[in-house]
């Protein structure tokens, strides 16, 4: 696989960097959709603003 | 003064033994002098640190005294606005500005007498638990943590005694943990952000880091000045202390941590505190939610920026910032979902008890450039492992700090995590001294001594 060549002003090697980390962050991002879709349907309405004091 | 505590400096000057110039000179003679193995700061203010500290020289001799902090330096995490200092969030270039004006949390400082000696390193945009190019005290070959890096290394270094830092996911307590020293993640809301750059504004806060739980406790009170009220008082004479404790959360660590957090809480159990097992929360519940969060609202946050100059950003913040705008909105608000029911999970946990304690962080300090560290027999991401017991009180917004409780057996330190009620700072403050008074806490004291004296060249 031939990488395109870098953009103007960016390092040799961003480009791979940069797709290499997006894709780990997605499956980062897919996991943990996974789990928080498998918790608990609670009848717990999303967190807005947290609260000061119990 | 290396290593010197706020009190003990504070005494030193109202005696005339030195004054608020003297101490500022050690502290940017020292910072100076540890740059090229530490690498604690971003940015060092001489002119400006003089100017204040001679004006807090002449105040006192004037017969003004603002307090404790008067006359003492500061070190503030380079997310956070010093007026006419730049303010580079660990980029490249992307973002950087001069601001006019001091953040609300260093107006309040200042106006506290304390003496701004310079920015202190973070991870880029305060995204990321390393800080990379900051290295450790205890042994400049290993991890500092992050994002607050350069706050807790130049603490843990006896270049000041207290410095602002902020946590998101564990920003203020990963670093705090590998470098000995105590940091507070105060209650999510109560600490003043104007002026500080927001990662994840829901998570968000402000906090201080310090040599000493008392240290802490000082720097707390101006923080949280404006809008707080230092957080409570802790508990009413006679009644004993009621600490809670997840007995499975050790297993989950090194066991060199396990040990000395398991001492730690037999220790307060020894003076006199009730210890209850309980249940928390799935970690890795809670750090999803964290990481869901913390890039749907970077994105948001820094989108327009990084449009507007993609290169001045390092490919990792570029990605981080992508995949957060690719989230489906669902996912962002099914992970709010999951923070109410973690939160209600957590009242409940603290129905019998006033505070828990947990790990900080599961490991001590990994070598340099690590991007996976061994636990339990398994290669783990850096970031995940350093997160992994403080997303909980950062998706549920209480007030958590970690202090230390003991040395691994090459001689790297441990924190212990108290998680509190929101709104009592103080409580966990002072039962941080507590276990800074006990046998692992005063090792760290003992050792963090020997460093601050090894490095001596500084001043």
């Amino acid at each position: 696989v031939t990488e395109p060549p870098p953009a103007e002003g960016r390092p040799a090697g961003a480009d791979a960097d940069e797709a290499r980390a997006l894709e780990s962050y997605r499956r980062m991002l897919a996991a943990a959709s996974a789990m928080l879709d498998a918790a608990p349907a609670d009848d717990v309405p999303p967190a807005t603003a947290p609260e000061r004091r119990w | 003064v290396s290593g010197a505590s706020v009190r003990e400096m504070g005494r030193a000057l109202r005696a005339g033994e030195v004054t608020a110039a003297e101490l500022a000179e050690a502290a940017l003679a020292r910072a100076e002098a540890l740059q090229p193995t530490i690498g604690a700061f971003a940015t060092l203010t001489p002119e400006l640190t003089i100017a204040q500290a001679r004006a807090a020289d002449r105040e006192l001799r004037a017969g003004r005294d603002a307090g404790p902090l008067h006359g003492i330096p500061l070190g503030v995490k380079d997310i956070v606005d010093v007026g006419g200092v730049p303010t580079r969030y660990g980029t490249a270039r992307g973002g950087h500005r001069t601001p006019a004006a001091d953040a609300a949390v260093v107006a309040a400082a200042r106006r506290a007498g304390a003496v701004v000696i310079g920015k202190t390193t973070t991870h880029e945009l305060a995204l990321g638990m390393v800080t990379p190019g900051t290295q450790n005290p205890w042994d400049p070959a290993r991890l500092v943590g992050g994002s607050s890096g350069g706050s807790a290394a130049a603490v843990a270094a006896g270049i000041v005694a207290v410095a602002v830092g902020s946590d998101t996911g564990g920003s203020i307590r990963c670093p705090a943990a590998l470098c000995g020293v105590v940091g507070l993640k105060p209650t999510t809301g109560s600490i003043p952000a104007a002026g500080v750059a927001s990662l994840a504004w829901s998570q968000d806060a402000v906090g201080p880091i310090a040599a000493t739980a008392a240290d802490c406790a000082e720097l707390h009170r101006v923080l949280a000045g404006a809008d707080g009220d230092g957080g409570g008082a802790p508990l009413a004479p006679g009644r004993a202390l009621r600490v809670g404790v997840d007995p499975a959360a050790w297993d989950a660590c090194a066991p060199a941590v396990a040990a000395a957090g398991r001492a730690a809480v037999d220790g307060l159990a020894a003076g006199g505190a009730e210890i209850a097992d309980l249940s928390l929360p799935d970690a890795a519940l809670a750090g999803s939610a964290s990481i869901v969060t913390i890039l749907a609202e970077a994105a948001a946050e820094w989108a327009r920026v990084l449009d507007a100059d993609p290169e001045g950003f390092s490919p990792w913040v570029r990605a981080a910032v992508r995949a957060g705008r690719e989230m489906p909105a669902a996912t962002y608000l099914r992970a709010g979902r999951v923070r109410g029911l973690l939160r209600r999970r957590m009242r409940e946990a603290f129905a019998g008890v006033d505070l828990v304690a947990a790990p900080a962080v599961p490991v001590t300090a990994a070598p340099a450039g690590s991007a996976k560290v061994e636990l339990n027999g398994r290669r783990q991401a850096v970031d995940a492992v350093h997160s992994r017991f403080t997303a909980l009180a950062s998706v549920t917004g209480q007030p958590a700090l970690s202090v230390p409780c003991g040395l691994d057996d090459t001689g790297l330190p441990v924190g212990l995590q108290l998680i509190g009620r929101p709104g009592e700072e103080a409580l966990l403050l002072h039962v941080a001294a507590l276990v800074e008074g006990l046998p692992g806490g005063r090792a760290v004291t003992a050792a963090r001594a020997g460093l601050t004296t090894a490095n001596r060249s500084g001043g």
